[in-house]
């Protein structure tokens, strides 16, 4: 039978959550990323199919910028398998705290540029709720282990009036929003093999 | 202390048309007013100080007075005890229990000649403030593939009596939602935000003029409470095999991880009862099932639900119906035989009879029967083979023994074959002790087996009638048997002949009978007496015996019932086997009227009236 893995850090001492409501939290979270990952993929694809040329065609791949509060979440398998689970709860609360701020500002910018998407605007208003209740259910986790918070980065979105730009920025956003799902949903499941229910 | 009094003149304007109570002479305009201003809301029971300022003077009524003041509830005088005089032009009234308060409350004022007039009203509304919500319960409904809602509802408490507003509030720690308010009731409210696998924190607030209460919080991770829609493009299908059906479905709830567990319940179409799937063979994602273990050709009826692994609400139930394949008879048809024999040659008219499988042995359609007879020795009778889709087959043969044997088909096979013996003579043991009886709207035969191993019997019954053309019908029970109900429609008030033959293997016991009724009657008819001779003392009656179907039962006894036109009537018991009688000591030359009723268990009934006279001389020796 197989060993749970050691989790990196005991159950906060003054917390009252027990071990298996922590587990079940994780397992929950976990099921939240696995429910997003479907969501923002859609939305991704969404997106891109309603910006217009070059959006949609085959090559059209650009590289993803990173925003302040939003970096990358991509790591080597070296670098991720050398964090800390409290490094890693805390990335990922980073980045779904500032991915509220960034998505709302791209469905401001749509309902400009694609007004009658109304199909766009009701899946980015739901990814903004979804990272909300992410970050939540982190924080969650985090106060459960006892562990901070780490560094805040206020988010700050593009102001360009550009309309490429916008749809430009807002295909990174997408992008970063699904990336960090994927990562999170990664996360969560070595979290959850530590905390087995 | 007044300060805040101060009233436009055109909200005092407008309060007094509203409570003109009926002054010919118009208003006192501005001559006074009620603090508290109107609307005021009291809670039922407390007690209540308004005060009547008066504006003084006021044309053109001159100086006016707190002493001139009078309150009216409505049309109510209040009693002087309640009142105060503050100063010359402040009046007020206490009410120590708003209850009996009747709106609006005016101030009036007492003018020269007893003459009453109004000077300001107030309306008041009583009521109470909001209790504490209870019970605040939530579901979350699907309504379309990608939509869902949450429906709370809770018990809002007594009624308020006043205009009170309920407000469902929702947080997560980093979210305030907003409020929903419900539309035309106030007991429930829905939205349309719903996020699964985060907690949410829901309570109500109720809010009236007399307070504000609030409603346990209740947390919650919707997913739990999740109501999906039921699943649809349900199809079944047999295929080539028999006892299974697969179910498939597509699943409308696709919100990932897919934990769904599923209720599959069966039944046969012409069934009430439901048979269910063990939930732990149901209890993850799937889109198909096979039922198996189910009847061959048999429609079914299935129906499917299912819920989130973690939920308590099932949806709705989808449903399909569907055949399964068919499979080869199960059993051979009940085989038996009638025969006559031919008075002139002692040949037979041979009729072979087999009953149709009942749907749970055939299996499917029955196609055709095969049937082989076949003579024994000394017959010179060789096996003659029939294709028939018919169930009899009669033939002309010579007396003798014989071996019969039918088998059904369906497009899937053919059944197991039965046999019958038919010997020459019924020469082997016979049952006993035939009886019959009803029980239960059924009528039963019982006997006692013979000491000899039967294989099955035959049970054989026709209504009894006098023209000989009553249709026999028949049913085979197996050896074991010895105690069974008639199948078939057995009606009240006929008799049954009914007759239990013994099969052996390579051989038959005579048939033993008996006769029953299902219900008894009265007779349809008594019966119809006559003078057979009559003497100078003594008359010999006589009548027909009452035909089978006039009985409606068996019958008990007659009675014979006879007087002259002023005597006193005599009735003399008769048995039932007797069709004349003897009456005896009768009068000369004397007029009788007689009359015959017959018995059953259930009644009698009595035949015509017959009058006859005695001899007036000794003509006849009876």
């Amino acid at each position: 039978m197989e060993q749970p893995l050691q989790a990196d850090l005991p159950a906060c001492s003054g917390c009252s959550r027990s071990r298996q409501e922590i587990a079940l939290e994780i397992e929950r979270t976990h099921n939240l990323t696995l429910n997003m990952q479907v969501s923002s993929g859609q939305l991704l694809s969404n997106y891109v199919l309603l910006q217009g040329k070059p959006f949609g065609n085959p090559d059209f791949n650009p590289t993803i910028q990173p925003f302040p509060g939003l970096p990358l979440p991509a790591l080597s398998m070296a670098d991720w398998l050398g964090l800390t689970d409290s490094q890693r709860l805390q990335q990922n609360t980073l980045a779904f705290s500032s991915l509220p701020v960034y998505l709302a500002s791209v469905k401001r910018q749509q309902m400009e540029l694609n007004s009658p998407e109304t199909e766009l605007h009701r899946q980015l208003e739901s990814s903004h709720l979804h990272c909300l209740g992410l970050e939540n259910n982190l924080k969650s986790i985090m106060s459960s282990l006892g562990i901070m918070p780490g560094p805040a980065i206020s988010a700050k979105p593009s102001e360009s009036d550009n309309a490429f730009i916008m749809k430009l920025t807002g295909y990174y956003i997408c992008h970063l929003f699904r990336d960090w799902v994927n990562r999170c949903e990664k996360d969560m499941v070595l979290l959850a093999k530590k905390y087995p229910v | 202390m007044f300060s805040k009094w101060g009233l436009s003149a055109h909200g005092v304007y407008i309060l007094l048309s509203i409570y003109y109570f009926g002054v010919s002479d118009g208003f006192l305009n501005m001559c006074g007013y009620i603090v508290p201003e109107s609307p005021v809301v009291l809670s039922t029971g407390s007690n209540f100080t308004a005060f009547c300022v008066l504006k003084d003077p006021c044309p053109p009524y001159g100086r006016i007075r707190a002493e001139q003041v009078i309150w009216k509830t409505k049309t109510t005088v209040v009693p002087k005890e309640q009142y105060s005089i503050i100063n010359e032009t402040v009046s007020s009234v206490t009410f120590r229990d708003t209850s009996m308060l009747v709106s609006p409350l005016t101030c009036n004022i007492l003018l020269p000649g007893d003459f009453i007039q109004n000077i300001y009203g107030i309306q008041i509304q009583q009521g109470f403030p909001p209790e504490k919500p209870t019970n605040l319960s939530c579901i979350v409904i699907q309504t379309q593939v990608t939509a869902f809602i949450q429906q709370c509802s809770w018990e809002p408490g007594k009624d308020t009596f006043l205009s009170t507003n309920y407000s469902l509030k929702s947080r997560w720690p980093n979210k305030e939602f907003p409020d929903c308010i419900p539309q035309d009731t106030n007991n429930s409210c829905t939205t349309s935000s719903v996020v699964f696998y985060v907690t949410l924190e829901v309570w109500v607030e109720a809010k009236n003029e007399l307070g504000v209460a609030e409603s346990d919080h209740i947390e919650f991770d919707p997913i739990k409470y999740v109501k999906p829609l039921p699943p649809h493009k349900l199809s079944l299908n047999s295929g080539e095999f028999p006892r299974i059906l697969k179910l498939s479905w597509e699943n409308r709830f696709n919100e990932s991880p897919q934990e769904l567990k599923y209720k599959i319940q069966y039944k046969t179409s012409d069934s009430t009862v439901w048979t269910e799937i063990p939930p732990e063979d149901t209890a993850s994602l799937r889109t198909s099932f096979t039922i198996q273990e189910l009847r061959p050709n048999t429609q079914y009826t299935i129906r499917l639900c299912y819920a989130v692994y973690s939920s308590k609400y099932w949806s709705n139930w989808s449903e399909v119906v569907g055949f399964t394949a068919e499979d080869r008879p199960s059993k051979g048809p009940a085989l038996w035989r009638n025969i006559k024999t031919s008075d002139s040659t002692g040949n037979w008219t041979l009729r072979l009879l087999w009953k149709e499988l009942n749907p749970s042995e055939a299996n499917g359609i029955i196609l055709k029967y095969e049937v082989f007879i076949s003579g024994r020795p000394p017959l010179s009778f060789p096996t003659r083979y029939y294709t028939l889709n018919t169930t009899q087959l009669t033939l002309n043969v010579q007396s003798g023994t014989y071996d019969v044997s039918v088998t059904a088909f369906n497009k899937v096979g053919k059944s197991p074959t039965s046999v019958l013996f038919i010997p020459a003579t019924d020469s082997k043991a016979s049952v006993k002790n035939v009886v019959a009886f009803p029980e239960g709207g059924k009528l039963w035969v019982n006997w006692t087996a013979p000491k000899e191993s039967v294989s099955k019997y035959i049970i054989e019954w026709h209504e009894a009638c006098s023209n000989l053309s009553c249709t026999t019908e028949w049913q085979q029970e197996p050896g074991s048997k010895q105690r069974i109900f008639l199948k078939g429609n057995i009606e009240p008030y006929k008799c049954y002949i009914i007759t239990v033959y013994p099969l052996y293997i390579g051989g038959q016991g005579e048939g033993k009978s008996t006769q029953a009724y299902l219900q008894q009657g009265v007779p349809a008819n008594g019966p119809t007496v006559r003078t057979k001779k009559l003497g100078k003392f003594e008359a010999v009656l006589e009548w027909n015996s009452l035909s089978v179907e006039e009985q409606n039962g068996f019958i008990k006894n007659y009675t014979i019932s006879y007087k002259t036109v002023t005597g006193v009537e005599k009735v003399v018991p008769v048995d039932p086997s007797k069709t004349e009688y003897l009456l005896s000591s009768l009068s000369s030359n004397t007029l009788y009227m007689v009359r015959m009723t017959a018995y059953t268990d259930s009644g009698g009934t009595t035949g015509p009236l017959f009058t006859f006279s005695t001899n007036r001389f000794g003509k006849f020796c009876i």
